[in-house]
């Protein structure tokens, strides 16, 4: 029996993770998935007997915090189990192989797999100058076009590979974009956010591992389940917003009362994700219950959303300056159209009067 | 670039433009104008302070119009005074204004404004509905009174339901509308009646210095 | 303005989904006695108030087994008054609770022991007792 032949059974056993900690994990995972009770065995049967799916981790324009995120949830945790399930053959950050023999590895787990594995994606795709992010001389655009080719399907972790990110913020030296605007033709499941939390990614994955299939998703290819709902409907400090009572800023009255961040730019009503159920570092708290608004993270182009600290009641590319310019050339077209006026009334004025004749239509009238 | 992006954006940008270059087109336009020497001769001395007199006076219902018009004059007064109340103190227009001209000012509890939003939309679709069914009304009514309207109810309408999350529209929809509809009431409004808030006491305060120079006391 | 603390805002008005949730445990207890079959209900797509959430715990209270679970973090099964429905908790820390279950079972089955835990646990027993017989023949 070779490596890849174990079911996950097997390798748990091996391991020695109890049954009851996996029973735990497939409960966990079905009520993070919003999945009915009964879906429990299910999950834990197709688990089982899972023959360790090839995955191949790509990296292309990112910082490795997606990375960071996934792997350093809560250890020894329930969420790591995901790593047992799957065979994740190619990851920069955390291979121990390096240079050729990583590339070989990579390779091998493509012909071994062709048509079946899975591609997780962090990080935006440059097509600018190919020298901007390459991999052993290749650049990013041409890996991930020839790898998706072989793939079941693209999981894109992180708000980069789902929608371009910072690297795609304006001015976007590298022509940054998304794996969605280079892969059309396989099914892509974006998991964005800067990063993801943790049991989402987790989540998303076990789903495709027990079901063979994605999860249900949104217009933006985001798995319903968590983007399902914004930030704002599920705060605590909802009752803040309805009543109109905001911290004015970080350091106020408002504030350590714990009041409602939208005048200090909080984008919770604008964004889809599920910080405040889920939360974060193991449940502690996310960004609005440690006293700063979200940034909106997890939605296209929140770089460029204007500044993360304007509330979104206002403008972002009105200022006074527009007003006093519009203002300056209303004065010229009214002064312009003054002139052209008195010019007219005077010519009129000057003509000599004209009796009085009736048109055709007033004769007949009359 | 998502549809709350643009509103927030090159639409409120442009409109503001529109807007602005409009009423400073309009307002010189008119006040550049030649106007004509009344060939007759006056009848009452202190014209200006006549003029200035009828410019007020008809703020008041007169009385012997008062079973005729007073609805209407009540109902008026109502809706533009909520409309102000609305506009520029409510707190969430406040920030806007501030992130505008980069101060702000106290803004009114959101339990007062709602309620006095709520009433300022109900006697807008109130007057229209009659402007629709009064026959007088319909008779003297062209496309400029009711697009007028309209674009007036629409920053109502869909900023109450962004405010309560109302209706099946996800929250960046709604306040994306909210700002299209200011848009749209900006652009209209140089171009309009609307613009009536610029001509409106000039407007009486010629109609005054007329009416007394003929002896009319107006 | 009054002085408003997060706290008179918590809990928000009630959801009306305590006596819901006990009816559909009823039903769930009456289907367990007449025909065997158990029922497990995910508590947390039930919304509820910290108010609620006490007062729907008070309700069921607490039976005769309590059992604490170290298994990929502290679990806890709670046997409620009512013999055959349990309170299963799954937490991955103290502090942070992956999921809540109301189970409607003889017993539920995170606590009993699996074939292939056995297996491996004779396997080790084995091993330990010719270890020590072993060390007795030395």
């Amino acid at each position: 029996m070779t490596k890849t032949d174990l079911t996950l059974g097997d390798r748990l056993q091996a391991r020695g993770v109890s049954r009851r900690a996996f029973l735990k994990y497939c409960a966990t995972t079905a009520s993070l998935l919003a999945l009915p009770p009964t879906m429990v065995p299910h999950i834990a049967n197709a688990l089982e007997s899972q023959r360790r799916p090839s995955v191949i981790w790509l990296s292309f324009q990112e910082c490795t915090g997606c990375s960071e995120s996934i792997l350093r949830s809560n250890t020894p945790s329930i969420e790591s189990m995901i790593f047992e399930t799957i065979s994740l053959d190619y990851h920069h950050t955390i291979m121990a192989a390096s240079g050729h023999q990583a590339e070989e590895a990579r390779k091998i787990a493509m012909e071994e797999n062709w048509g079946n594995y899975l591609v997780i994606v962090d990080g935006s795709v440059p097509t600018g100058n190919m020298g901007y992010s390459t991999t052993a001389g290749e650049s990013n655009i041409d890996t991930l076009k020839h790898v998706a080719e072989g793939a079941a399907a693209i999981v894109c972790m992180g708000t980069c590979s789902a929608f371009g990110g910072i690297p795609y913020a304006n001015p976007n030296p590298t022509d940054a974009v998304a794996v969605s605007d280079v892969i059309k033709d396989k099914p892509i499941v974006n998991v964005p956010g800067c990063p993801p939390i943790p049991a989402v990614m987790t989540s998303v994955l076990a789903h495709y591992l027990a079901f063979g299939e994605l999860p249900e998703l949104d217009h933006l290819n985001r798995p319903k389940v968590f983007y399902g709902q914004n930030i704002h409907d599920r705060c605590y400090r909802r009752p803040f917003y309805e009543r109109g009572q905001f911290a004015e800023s970080f350091d106020d009255e408002g504030a350590k009362k714990g009041w409602c961040l939208y005048k200090l730019g909080c984008k919770g009503p604008t964004t889809y994700n599920a910080c405040a159920v889920l939360k974060w570092n193991e449940g502690t708290s996310f960004p609005i219950e440690a006293g700063h608004g979200c940034l909106g993270c997890s939605e296209p182009n929140f770089w460029d959303a204007g500044s993360f600290y304007n509330p979104l009641s206002t403008a972002t590319h009105l200022d006074a300056g527009t007003v006093a310019l519009a203002g300056a050339v209303g004065v010229g077209v009214g002064a312009a159209a003054g002139a052209a006026a008195r010019s007219q009334q005077k010519k009129i004025k000057a003509a000599p009067a004209k009796a009085f004749t009736p048109t055709k239509a007033e004769e007949e009238s009359q | 670039m998502t549809l709350l992006e643009f509103a927030r954006g090159p639409a409120l940008q442009w409109a503001a433009v529109i807007f602005v270059i409009g009423m400073l087109w309009r307002t010189l336009g008119l006040l550049l104008m030649l106007r004509s020497r009344p060939l007759s001769k006056d009848r009452k001395k202190g014209l200006a302070g006549a003029g200035v007199k009828t410019m007020f006076s008809r703020f008041l219902l007169p009385k012997v119009f008062a079973k005729r018009v007073g609805f209407q004059y009540l109902l008026g007064w109502i809706w533009h005074v909520g409309f102000v109340l609305t506009v520029f103190f409510f707190q969430v227009h406040v920030m806007f204004f501030k992130g505008l001209v980069g101060f702000g000012w106290p803004a009114l509890p959101n339990s007062v404004v709602l309620p006095v939003a709520a009433v300022s939309l109900g006697i807008l679709v109130i007057l229209l509905v009659r402007r629709m069914t009064n026959p007088m009304l319909r008779y003297i009514s062209n496309f400029n009174d009711y697009s007028s309207v309209i674009v007036t109810i629409l920053p109502f309408a869909t900023g109450f339901a962004t405010f309560t999350h109302i209706g099946v529209l996800p929250y960046e929809t709604l306040l994306a509308l909210h700002f299209l509809s200011v848009a749209l009431l900006l652009v209209w409004f140089p171009f309009s009646k609307l613009f009536h808030v610029i001509t409106v006491l000039p407007s009486r305060y010629i109609l005054g210095v007329k009416f007394w120079r003929r002896g009319v006391e107006a | 303005m009054t002085d408003l603390t997060l706290k008179d805002f918590m809990p928000k008005p009630e959801t009306g989904n305590v006596i819901l949730l006990l009816n559909e445990i009823r039903h769930a207890l009456r289907h367990l006695a007449e025909t065997g079959e158990p029922t497990t209900i995910d508590l947390s797509g039930i919304p509820m108030t910290k108010a609620e959430t006490e007062e729907f715990e008070a309700a069921l209270g607490t039976g005769e087994v309590h059992a604490e679970i170290d298994a990929g973090g502290p679990s806890e099964v709670i046997e409620t008054s009512f013999a055959g429905v349990w309170r299963v908790i799954h937490r991955a820390s103290e502090e942070m609770t992956l999921a809540r279950y109301i189970e409607v079972t003889r017993i539920p089955e995170i606590l009993v022991a699996h074939p292939s835990d056995m297996r491996a646990a004779l396997t080790r027993l084995e091993a330990r007792l010719e270890l020590s017989s072993e060390e007795e023949a030395l």
